[in-house]
């Protein structure tokens, strides 16, 4: 870019949240800049992540979000035929022990109180929808509108979207500052040049804190990585994205399966790499569950950095400390569904409309003031 | 058992006398000489494709035959993904190569 | 004229690439596999990445070695789920 250029808004941040957040703020026809410091957009947890689309297992807050996320989905997918692989074969939560039973039972009926088509299902329904999940699985929350997609192509054909519409995208450049005055920020200062603008949006996953830190404010999230896993193609032994035992796996259209989650879990910090604990855990914690997994080999792992809240529920507000800054954060793992209502949100809070989706249990002011989220993970190792 | 070997080289001399051992491909009984390697007993059985890939069920077999592909893996009495032009075969051990993927075609990079 | 395979393992045509690099602005060989698949087989790209490398050099009239391999990843060999999960079950006891 020239050493000085003018936008309405600038967008911090190339993931699903940023791209969505431009896409909806170009469709509004504001002149939008999307910065994003990498060499292209959703190479972070966006496009790291199972790719999951999912409103089943959600904290309750989330759903919401999730729900409107997904019309979003269906709307790229279906009207502007984005062939980023959206399926929708359903999400399984299972329950292993007689407890987790019988908090399936009470979350569903929680989450269809919100409104949500989730259903708990346990013999013969579960073994028709899942045929081959072991003897250890009791029962299962079932959400028949959810899927996954692959999330690299998503976020990049989200980004495009917003590019087709008038969005400028700037790749390559990392944000070094920002200015204020005023109480409210008037240009973003990147490695290339600096932006002039009425409004940011912070969508900088892990890095939204070193964001707000450039104003003289603070994020409560820290940085955590987290494994995922990829087997050779096998034949069809699961249709559904499945979750439990500390671990998830999902199909691919290719045949391979994704595996996930299981820890390590008291590593903190910007790492991407993988760990033979993880790996192992991963075969282990998995073939517990679905059996079938004997039947092929770990191809490939790899790691990605999630941002994690203080409990774990996705962070949508204005940005405390200044006037004219949203931020869309601490997503702990399950941000990538929750993108294009995210951006419709974000861009809706930028220009001073109220947000058309229920967010209240997503703003900041949930977390009391003072909390040291470095002592809320010291003393909380739990699986995601 | 001679079909597609080489029984007298040039250079290296007649074939030695070695046990024949029997292993099952696909159920199949096929006859193989002791201490050669699955994919060799399976070429000279007049077998070249050991599975199938892809929306197009192209067929597989030995590519690099150095065991660097992974083109010629098979399952070996349960373990799957074992390259075939690298493992010995044993007396009585089931192989099996080919499997159908169902389901939709994965699509490449398209225009949308 | 019909395509060229590039990748064997998971089916990716030299026209594939092109449509990466064309369509959706891949400029490494990392973005090339990420959109195509290229790479993400059973190989893992030891049969493909010297002639992804050659293909792309040439489409965007850059010197070949100026390409980067895309890493290498844990397992570097496919590891059966079942001798992994065994392996956990040991470390698990001691």
């Amino acid at each position: 870019m020239s050493s000085v250029r003018n936008h309405d808004v600038v967008v911090i941040g190339g993931g699903i949240m940023g791209c969505s957040a431009a896409y909806f703020l170009a469709r509004d026809g504001l002149d939008v800049a999307l910065v994003e410091r990498a060499v292209q957009v959703g190479t972070e947890a966006s496009g790291r992540n199972a790719g999951g689309i999912r409103q089943n297992a959600r904290h309750p807050a989330e759903v919401p979000l999730a729900m409107a996320s997904v019309k979003w989905w269906e709307f790229f997918r279906d009207e502007l035929r984005g062939a980023f692989h959206y399926e929708q074969h359903g999400n399984l939560s299972l329950a292993c022990t007689e407890e987790e039973v019988r908090g399936l039972q009470q979350t569903a009926v929680r989450l269809r109180s919100i409104g949500l088509d989730v259903r708990h299902v346990q013999g013969a329904d579960l073994k028709e929808l899942c045929p081959n999940l072991s003897e250890m699985v009791l029962a299962a929350n079932y959400c028949p509108t959810d899927g996954q997609s692959n999330p690299i192509l998503a976020t990049r054909f989200i980004a495009r979207c917003a590019r087709d519409l008038g969005a400028t995208i700037y790749l390559d450049t990392p944000v070094v500052g920002l200015a204020m005055h005023g109480g409210q920020v008037t240009a973003v200062e990147t490695a290339h040049g600096v932006i002039g603008t009425d409004a940011v949006v912070n969508t900088a996953g892990p890095w939204a804190n070193e964001i707000a830190v450039m104003i003289g404010s603070r994020l409560p999230i820290l940085a955590r990585p987290t494994q995922v896993a990829v087997t050779l193609p096998m034949p069809p032994v699961l249709r559904q994205f499945i979750s439990g035992n500390t671990v998830y796996i999902r199909p691919t259209r290719t045949g391979n399966l994704l595996v996930g989650g299981g820890g390590p879990w008291d590593v903190l910090g910007f790492t991407r790499e993988n760990t033979y604990s993880s790996i192992r855990r991963f075969a282990a914690r998995g073939m517990q569950i679905l059996p079938a997994l004997s039947g092929t080999s770990m191809l490939r792992a790899w790691a990605g950095i999630l941002a994690v809240s203080p409990d774990r529920v996705t962070i949508v507000d204005r940005m405390p400390g200044v006037e004219n800054m949203v931020v869309a954060t601490g997503c702990s793992g399950h941000g990538f569904c929750l993108g294009p209502g995210a951006g419709q949100t974000l861009a809706e809070m930028v220009q001073g409309r109220a947000p058309s989706t229920d967010i209240e249990g997503l703003r900041l002011s949930r977390f009391p003031p003072g909390l040291d989220i470095n002592a809320v993970y010291k003393t909380e190792p739990e699986p995601m | 058992m001679a079909a597609g070997r080489v029984l007298d080289h040039p250079l290296l001399g007649p074939l030695p006398d070695v046990p024949a051992v029997t292993f099952r491909f696909n159920g199949q009984p096929v006859q193989a000489r002791e201490g050669e390697t699955i994919a060799a007993a399976l070429w000279a059985a007049g077998i070249k494709t050991f599975r199938y890939t892809g929306p197009g069920k192209e067929p597989r077999g030995v590519y690099c035959g150095i065991g660097h592909c992974y083109d010629c893996r098979v399952t070996v009495d349960g373990v799957p993904d074992v390259r075939s032009c690298l493992e010995p075969v044993r007396a009585d051990i089931q192989v099996q190569g080919a499997w159908e993927r169902q389901g939709p075609s994965a699509d490449k990079v398209n225009g949308g | 004229m019909c395509a060229v395979t590039v990748c064997r393992c998971e089916l990716v045509t030299d026209e594939d690439v092109a449509r990466a690099i064309d369509d959706w602005d891949a400029r490494t060989l990392n973005e090339v596999k990420l959109i195509t698949r290229a790479g993400k087989g059973a190989c893992q790209g030891r049969c493909c990445f010297s002639l992804l490398r050659a293909f792309v050099a040439r489409r965007l009239e850059i010197e070949p070695a100026t390409l980067q391999a895309p890493r290498l990843r844990l397992p570097v060999r496919p590891v059966p789920m079942a001798l992994l999960a065994v392996l956990a079950e040991r470390r698990e006891h001691e």
